[in-house]
């Protein structure tokens, strides 16, 4: 039996191999996940051009020296957003943005640690790099609103890059500690 | 031995059979690639 089926399908074969060459460009592993998006301690990795990885932790602290000029201590924290596609069982791309900052209940008083990156893509994607970044408002001021979009593109060796995403982040911090993300594809 | 029905069409439909095989894998290959079904989540 399975060499009648073996004979059946012999014809299939030349354009079986024609398709597997269709197929998505690369593969690549899933992104990895994403911490929680509002963090009070934790472990920064910072990936560097030659391909270093540096490990510094961190954690949310009082600012004791401005706390003392106002009754509402100033505090600290690390906001993200992430945006993620998937085909419904793995990703396809992964675009994160994450902005710290320190508040003490009418300004935003510093800003720090900021970063985006791509967080990983899957088979047939490619990540194209950053495209544009915004910001307005700033420390002493009462809010800061930081958005970055990126390109991420599917692609194959046969076809080259035919559907193309430009997903946006946007977080926006306030003085008195809270904050907003949103984010879209366009 | 007595074959089976699938295994006797497809002897007699081969160019069927390779039209079904070309649909299932540009199928899958949009699938994979996120063309037929994609899901954008925030978090």
């Amino acid at each position: 039996m399975l060499a009648t089926l073996v004979s059946a399908l012999r014809g299939v074969l030349p354009l079986l191999v024609v398709l597997a060459a269709a197929a998505p460009a690369h593969a690549a592993p899933p992104a990895p996940a994403v911490a929680a998006e509002e963090e009070t301690s934790g472990l920064a990795l910072e990936y560097s051009a030659d391909g270093s990885v540096t490990e510094t932790a961190w954690e949310e602290e009082a600012d004791t020296a401005t706390a003392a000029e106002f009754d509402y201590p100033t505090r600290c924290k690390r906001v993200s957003v992430t945006r993620t596609k998937t085909n419904g069982v793995w990703t396809l791309w992964s675009y994160y943005q994450r902005q710290g900052f320190c508040h003490n209940g009418s300004k935003v008083t510093s800003l720090y640690d900021y970063l985006r990156r791509n967080n990983g893509t899957g088979p047939g994607w490619d990540w194209k790099g950053h495209i544009g970044k915004w910001s307005s408002g700033g420390a002493g001021k009462w809010s800061y609103t930081v958005g970055t979009q990126g390109h991420y593109a599917a692609c194959t060796v046969i076809s080259g890059c035919f559907v193309h995403n430009f997903p946006w982040l946007q977080l926006r911090v306030l003085g008195n500690g809270s904050w907003a993300k949103s984010s879209g594809t366009g | 031995m007595k074959e089976l029905r699938a295994v006797t069409w497809i002897r007699s439909h081969p160019w069927w059979t390779l039209l079904a095989l070309l649909i299932l894998l540009v199928l899958f290959w949009l699938w994979a690639s996120g063309l037929l079904i994609s899901i954008e989540t925030e978090s």
